[in-house]
This record gives C-alpha cells, structure tokens and sequence, in this order.
C-alpha cells in the first residue's frame, strides 16, 4: 500500500497537492531530482516479525529505490531510502510503497517525502 | 547605428553602415567577453558544509524505558567537532551536552545526509535489540528546549552487528527539509537498546553533510 500524506512543508514548485491525491509528488518540469523518503513502522508485538519494505515507486510500477529489512517485535523500525530520478515527462510522479510481513495490522506513524530538482 | 542578436543583445553592423572592421570586431568581441565574465560569475558551486565526530560518543542508558521517547530532546544528540568544509554558511555548536546543534544560517530547502559508524558491541552477556539514527529539527536558540523536536528522519536496525558487517556497520539517513535560518537546525541523534541494559553503547565517527537546494 502506499503512504499517504498530511501536511505540506514546502513546495515551490506545486508539486504536492494533497487535497487530490495526498500519496504522491508530480513532477512539474523535466529534470532530474533528488528523492528521499523515510517512514517510521510502529510494533504491534506479533510474534512473527518478519520484514518491512519502503519502496520509491515511480509512476505506476517502476522500483525506483527499495529498502527492506527484518522489523522489531516490540520496537518501532525507522527506515529511510534515497534516490536520483529523471523525470522525462511533465507530469510523471512518485509514490511511497510500504510493505510488512507480520502477519497482522501494523501502522506507520511519523513520515516525510521529498524531491528537489538538481539538474535539468 | 548597429543591430544587436536578439538573445544576448551583441552588436554587429549592418551592409549600410560605414565600413569599420576592426572597431566592429572590438565592440563584438568585448561584449562576449564581458557576457561570458557575467554568466561565469553567476555559475556557482551548491552551498555545501560537512561535520564530523571524531570521538567516541556513548548512548544513553539502555534502560530508559522507551527507547524512541528520551526524556530530554538533547539526551541523545551526537557531537561534532571538525570542520570539513563550509560554504554555506553552516554553524556547528559546541560539543557540550545540551548543545551540539548544526544550524543553517540561511532560510531554504536543505538537503542533509547524516553517517555514523557503529562497532560491534562489546559488553559481554548482552544482546543488542535496537540501534537507531534519527535526524531531528532542534531549536538553535533554545537547545535545551523540553519541548519535544520534531523528527525529520529515522533509520533503525534490531540486528546486531557482527562480522557479516566485517564489525562495523554505517547508519545512514537523508532527510530534504525547509529550514527557516532562526532557530531550525539538525539534530542527529543515536539511540540503543540491549538486553540486559547497560549503560550505553559506544559508537565511532560520524559526519553529516548538508546542501542547499534552493537559492533564497
């Protein structure tokens, strides 16, 4: 599933708009843009523990950048994953994918994404 | 009277003007020279500081009782204390508990990727569970604020390093924040937790290299 977003820090080039689709940024010129995104994985003490994966999605199905690693039972697990995206097209956009094997709900609390352009 | 380029404005004559080619190939090529010497002098590098720790610097208890709650904001902040280089305008804090702080002096998009090298654990009989780097905005004017600072990045590990990681293993977290150049700035943070609790764990050198993304 992917993350989805609340608040809106900073955006001066209209990238976020939350109140249409609050799970992504669209790219709004061409170029190419440094990505981050970190979330963080409450614990619900399942016995079964198992990974978590947060995963850069561009556009509909492209892997961008994957992070996976085994969770905590009882501690939340903070993940965090950087990458370098061409944007070819106006338009195309970036999502925040997170996945857990616990075998039960688990939530994510605190989260955060950012893009910022670097090159044309 | 000469024609210009319409992009950069430089002078040539026209097939009706008084026919002058020495002083039309001056007039040519001191407006490139001096419209190249503008357009370098506005080419400039990404304002870019890095800080880094060189002594060794030890958690906080492991028997707080909630590991990602310190009781103080500063409790687990991570000293530096050499410069590696600053050009934009970076201030590193003391090294001093309750300091400690690395605060942009100008407001902007900043771009912050935080190292720390953590070695194997070396208290015998005890079990490390959770290892954690946070980055979070700390208050420049008011370090030593209770009130809690807001995080702006994690990155956590519950596997404990050993010599698949050849016994030593680098946390590192990228965060992309706006920083408002008053009283927002970095507070990298390490926190531990084994079992049973010892009285902290012990970590290497660190950096954190911040960039400026935005011009104003």
């Amino acid at each position: 599933m992917f993350a989805t977003f609340a608040t809106e820090e900073y955006d001066n080039a209209a990238m976020a708009n939350l109140g249409v689709n609050n799970d992504r940024l669209t790219f709004t010129e061409t170029g190419i843009y440094l990505v981050t995104a970190e979330v963080n994985f409450s614990s619900n003490g399942n016995a079964t523990v198992n990974g978590r994966s947060l995963i850069l999605v561009a556009n509909l199905f492209g892997n961008l950048a994957h992070d996976s690693r085994r969770g905590a039972q009882n501690m939340d697990t903070e993940m965090t994953t950087t990458a370098l995206y061409r944007v070819i097209t106006v338009g195309d956009f970036i999502r925040v994918e997170v996945r857990q094997e616990s075998g039960a709900a688990l939530n994510i609390s605190a989260r955060s994404f950012s893009a910022t352009k670097v090159a044309d | 009277m000469p024609g210009t380029t319409p992009n950069r404005f430089y002078p040539y004559p026209f097939p009706t003007d008084p026919t002058d080619v020495p002083g039309d190939l001056q007039r040519l090529a001191e407006a490139i020279d001096a419209d190249v010497c503008a357009l370098q002098d506005g080419l400039t590098g990404r304002p870019v500081a890095r800080f880094r720790g060189t002594t060794p610097f030890t958690s906080e208890s492991t028997a707080r009782a909630n590991v990602n709650a310190p009781a103080t904001p500063y409790d687990d902040r991570i000293p530096f204390n050499v410069t590696d280089f600053n050009t934009a305008n970076v201030i590193m804090t003391s090294p001093d508990v309750g300091q400690r702080l690395i605060f942009p002096d100008d407001p902007g998009f900043y771009f912050a990727v935080a190292t720390v090298y953590v070695p194997v654990f070396t208290i015998a009989g005890a079990t490390v569970s959770y290892m954690g780097l946070q980055i979070r905005r700390g208050d420049f004017t008011n370090p030593t604020s209770l009130v809690p600072a807001p995080r702006l990045g994690g990155t956590s590990h519950n596997v404990p390093v050993d010599s698949f990681d050849r016994n030593v293993r680098v946390l590192q977290l990228a965060v992309g924040c706006f920083m408002n150049g008053t009283t927002d700035a970095f507070s990298v943070e390490f926190r531990a937790d084994t079992t049973p609790n010892t009285a902290g764990y012990t970590i290497g050198d660190r950096t954190i290299t911040i960039l400026k993304m935005t011009q104003s």
